[in-house]
C-alpha cells in the first residue's frame, strides 16, 4: 500500500528510487561471551583509529567547504572517539564482564548520556546527540555496517532518516544522493540549507518517514510540494516520472538560453536577475544558473545553528568571499533578520507569543550594538572587494533607519580613525515588508538608495495570516489585490525618488508573476538561484508594454481567485506558444528524396 | 606526582555552560601539561584531560568548579584553564 506524508519541502526538484534507511536508533547491537578481553580491546582501537580517519577527512573537507567554525564541532568529536576515560572504561569493562566490546561500547555510551539527560538544567539534557552521534560512529564500525557515512553511496538512492546531523550531511554524496527525506527540522536548518545549496531535492518534518520506510522500498521525494510516497501505487510512479523528465528537460533547456545575457524583455528592457543565498557554498551554483548578482545575502545563516556568536572576522571573510566572486555584479546583504521563526542559542530571551511581531531583525540589533556594530563593521571593510549594498531587514518607520544610519556612521568613523580603507558611497536600502514602511514609502525613499520588497513576509502581515496554521494557509495569497496595489505603490514612491525597488520574496520566483511584476515597474528580482532560470526565460518572452497593460487589468480586479486565474491563463497560454515554436525550430530539415 | 599543587575555584559564565565544544576546548587546553589536572563539581570528581568525564559532570552556567593540578607545570596549567573559563570558552555569557 502507498503511504503518502506530507513535510516541508526545502529544496526543490523530484527523487524517485529506492530509499537508503539511515536512521542511528536501530543499529542492533548484539551481546555474547568473549574470554580473551585484550583481542577485544584491540578491536576497539582499530575501530577508532578508522573512526578517527574518517572524522579528519570530514573536518578537512568541511574547513573547506563551510569553513573552521562548522569543522569545530568534528573536532569535538574526534576528541570524543579518542578519549581515555572511554578507553579505560572499556578496558574495565572487558576484563571484569567478560563480553563483546560492542555491547561495552553501546552500554557505556547510553550511560554516560543518561547522566547527562538527568542533570536539571534543559540546555544539558538536548546536548547527548554529538556523543549518540559519535558513539553511532564507533558501533558501525564494529558491526561492519556502512551505516555510518553518507560519503560513499554504492548506488543512487535515496536518504530517508530520522534527522542528520551536520557532520552526515556536509559528508554527502552528492552524485549516488538523489534525495533527501527526514522526520525531523526545519527549513532553517543545515540539512535544509545544504540540500539546498547542492540542489538535492528535500522534504523535511515528515514525523514518521523513519519508522514506514523499509531499507529498499521505493519512494518518491517532492520537495516542491513536500510529498512523500513510500511504496507508491503505479500510478503514482507513472505521474511523477513523467513530472520529473518534464522539469529535467525544461532546466537542461533553460540553462542553455542565453544564460549569460542580461534578461531582457522582447522590448529591449533589462530586468536583471539576481540570487537569494544563504551561505558562500552557494555561489557555484549561482554563477551556473547565471545569476546577475547577489538580491539577497541572508546573515542570519552564519548566527545559526551555533553556540556563539561569529566573530567580526568570520564574518568579514564570508562577506569578502562572496563580494569578490561576484566581481563588479551588486551584492545586496541584509543585515542580521534574527527572531521569529529563526532561533539562535544566544538570543534567546523570554519566549515569545508572538515572534513574527516580535523583538526581530533591525529592532534586536538596534537594541544590540555589539552584535550591530560588529556585522558593520565587517561589511565596510569586505566592501572593497567588490559591489556591495547593505539593507536593513524589517523597517517600520523613519526612526529606524535613522538610528541605524547613526549606528553605521560610527563604524565608519571609527574605520577612519584606524585607517580601515571601506568604500565611502555605499549604497543603503530597505527591505519593504512591514505595510507600514508601504504607507510611508514616500518619507523612506527619500532616505533610502534603493527598495527591495520582501513579499514573503509582507503578505503575511498585510494579510494578517500566519502561513504556518494549517487552517488558514490557504488565505496567504501573494495575488490578493490588497497585496498587488502595497507593491504598486512602493514601487511608485521609488520611482519619484528615482531610486531602484526589486523584489526578493519567493513571488520574484514564481513564473506566474514574472510578467505583472514588471508592468506594475518592478526593476529587479531576486529568487533562490533554482528559479533562475525558468524567471529568464519568461522575462524574455513578456513585452514591458503588455505587461503594463496588464498590471493595469489586474489592479482593477476585485478577488485574489479573480488574479490568479487570469495569470494562470496567460502563463499556459505563453508556455504553449513556446513549445509550439521550440517544435519548429527543432524539426530536422526535410530529407531529400 | 613530583611537583606542586595548584587550586582554585573557578565560576562557569557561559550561557550554554559545559557542553560539547566547550568541554572539547577544555580538553585540548588540559593535554598539553604535565600536571595531573582534576576538577570536581559537588561530590563528582573528573580527569580535566578526558572529554567524558568533563561532559558527565554537566555544569551549567554558574556551576563553581573546584580545580586542582599537581605536578612540575601546575601553576601555569591552573593560570590558563583560568582564562578558558572566565573567558566564556569564547563563547555567549550573557542573559
Amino acid at each position: 500500500m502507498e503511504i503518502a506524508l506530507r513535510g516541508i519541502g526545502v529544496s526543490p526538484g523530484i527523487a524517485i528510487g529506492h530509499a537508503l534507511t539511515f536512521n542511528v536508533q536501530n543499529l542492533d547491537v548484539p551481546k555474547y561471551h568473549v574470554e580473551d578481553s585484550a583481542a577485544e580491546l584491540a578491536r576497539f582501537d582499530r575501530a577508532i583509529a578508522a573512526v578517527h580517519r574518517d572524522l579528519k577527512r570530514i573536518y578537512d573537507q568541511t574547513a573547506r567547504e563551510l569553513g573552521a567554525h562548522h569543522a569545530a564541532i568534528i573536532q569535538t568529536h574526534i576528541i570524543m572517539a579518542t578519549d581515555m576515560t572511554l578507553r579505560q572504561d572499556i578496558q574495565d569493562r572487558l576484563e571484569a564482564e567478560k563480553v563483546n566490546v560492542e555491547y561495552v561500547v553501546d552500554d557505556l555510551i547510553a550511560k554516560y548520556s543518561t547522566i547527562i539527560e538527568n542533570t536539571d538544567d534543559p540546555q544539558f539534557r538536548e546536548r547527548t546527540s554529538d556523543l549518540l552521534d559519535v558513539g553511532t560512529r564507533i558501533l558501525s564500525k564494529l558491526l561492519n555496517t556502512e551505516l555510518d557515512s553518507l560519503a560513499r553511496l554504492e548506488h543512487p538512492c535515496v536518504i530517508v532518516s530520522h534527522d542528520l546531523t551536520p557532520s552526515d550531511t556536509a559528508n554527502i554524496d552528492t552524485v549516488n544522493a538523489l534525495g533527501i527525506a527526514t522526520d525531523v527540522s526545519g527549513p532553517t536548518s543545515h540539512t535544509a540549507i545544504l540540500a539546498r545549496a547542492l540542489e538535492i531535492p528535500a522534504v523535511v518534518g515528515l514525523k514518521y518517514v523513519g519508522t514506514h520506510t523499509l531499507p529498499g522500498d521505493m519512494i518518491v521525494v517532492d520537495g516542491t510540494t513536500g510529498y512523500v510516497y513510500i511504496r507508491p501505487s503505479e500510478n503514482t510512479l507513472t505521474k511523477y516520472a513523467k513530472e520529473k523528465s518534464r522539469q529535467e528537460e525544461e532546466r537542461r533547456a533553460l540553462l542553455l538560453v542565453e544564460r549569460d545575457t542580461p534578461s531582457q524583455t522582447t522590448d529591449g528592457h533589462v530586468i536583471p536577475t539576481l540570487a537569494n543565498i544563504e551561505l558562500p557554498v552557494e555561489l557555484p551554483h549561482c554563477r551556473k544558473a547565471g545569476a546577475q548578482g547577489v538580491g539577497l545575502y541572508r546573515t542570519e545563516y552564519l548566527f545559526l545553528n551555533r553556540s556563539a556568536l561569529p566573530t567580526e572576522e568570520e564574518q568579514y571573510q564570508a562577506y569578502a568571499q562572496v563580494a569578490a566572486s561576484m566581481e563588479s555584479l551588486p551584492v545586496t546583504i541584509r543585515t542580521l533578520d534574527i527572531g521569529g521563526d529563526k532561533f539562535a542559542h544566544f538570543m534567546s530571551g523570554p519566549k515569545e507569543a508572538n515572534p513574527q511581531l516580535g523583538w526581530r531583525a533591525i529592532r534586536f540589533c538596534l537594541e544590540r550594538p555589539d552584535i550591530f556594530k560588529a556585522q558593520l563593521r565587517a561589511l565596510l571593510r569586505a566592501s572593497i572587494k567588490g559591489n556591495i549594498q547593505i539593507m536593513f531587514p524589517m523597517i517600520s518607520g523613519i526612526e529606524e533607519l535613522d538610528r541605524a544610519k547613526v549606528v553605521l556612521n560610527e563604524v565608519r568613523a571609527d574605520l577612519e580613525r584606524r585607517s580601515i580603507p571601506f568604500k565611502k558611497d555605499i549604497k543603503l536600502g530597505s527591505m519593504i515588508e512591514v505595510p507600514a514602511a508601504i504607507s510611508i514609502a514616500d518619507l523612506l525613499a527619500k532616505e533610502c538608495d534603493f527598495f527591495s520588497i520582501g513579499t514573503n513576509d509582507l503578505i503575511q502581515y498585510s494579510l494578517a495570516v500566519d502561513r504556518v496554521n494549517e487552517r488558514i494557509a490557504h488565505m496567504y495569497e501573494p495575488a490578493h489585490p490588497g497585496v498587488l496595489r502595497m507593491i504598486q505603490h512602493a514601487v511608485r514612491a521609488a520611482k519619484a525618488a528615482k531610486i531602484p525597488c526589486s523584489i526578493c520574496g519567493e513571488m520574484a520566483g514564481d513564473p506566474l508573476f514574472t510578467e505583472l511584476l514588471l508592468g506594475l515597474g518592478v526593476d529587479s528580482l531576486s529568487m533562490s538561484a533554482v528559479g533562475l532560470p525558468v524567471v529568464r526565460a519568461e522575462i524574455a518572452s513578456t513585452s514591458l508594454t503588455q505587461a503594463k497593460r496588464l498590471a493595469k487589468r489586474v489592479l482593477g480586479m476585485r478577488t485574489g481567485e479573480d488574479v490568479r486565474r487570469m495569470l494562470t491563463q496567460r502563463y499556459r497560454g505563453r508556455r504553449a506558444m513556446e513549445i509550439y515554436l521550440s517544435h519548429i525550430e527543432n524539426r530536422p530539415p526535410a530529407q531529400a528524396t | 606526582m613530583e611537583g606542586t599543587t595548584a587550586e582554585s575555584e573557578l565560576i562557569i559564565v557561559n550561557t550554554l555552560g559545559l557542553h560539547a565544544r566547550p568541554a572539547a576546548k577544555l580538553v585540548q587546553t588540559a593535554l598539553p601539561f604535565k600536571s595531573d589536572i582534576y576538577i570536581r563539581l559537588n561530590s563528582h570528581r573528573v580527569n580535566a584531560k578526558s572529554i567524558m568525564g568533563l561532559l558527565t559532570l554537566a555544569a551549567a552556567q554558574g556551576s563553581r568548579l573546584q580545580v586542582t593540578c599537581t605536578g612540575p607545570d601546575a601553576e601555569q596549567a591552573l593560570e590558563a584553564i583560568r582564562a578558558l573559563v572566565d573567558s566564556g570558552f569564547g563563547e555567549e555569557t550573557w542573559k
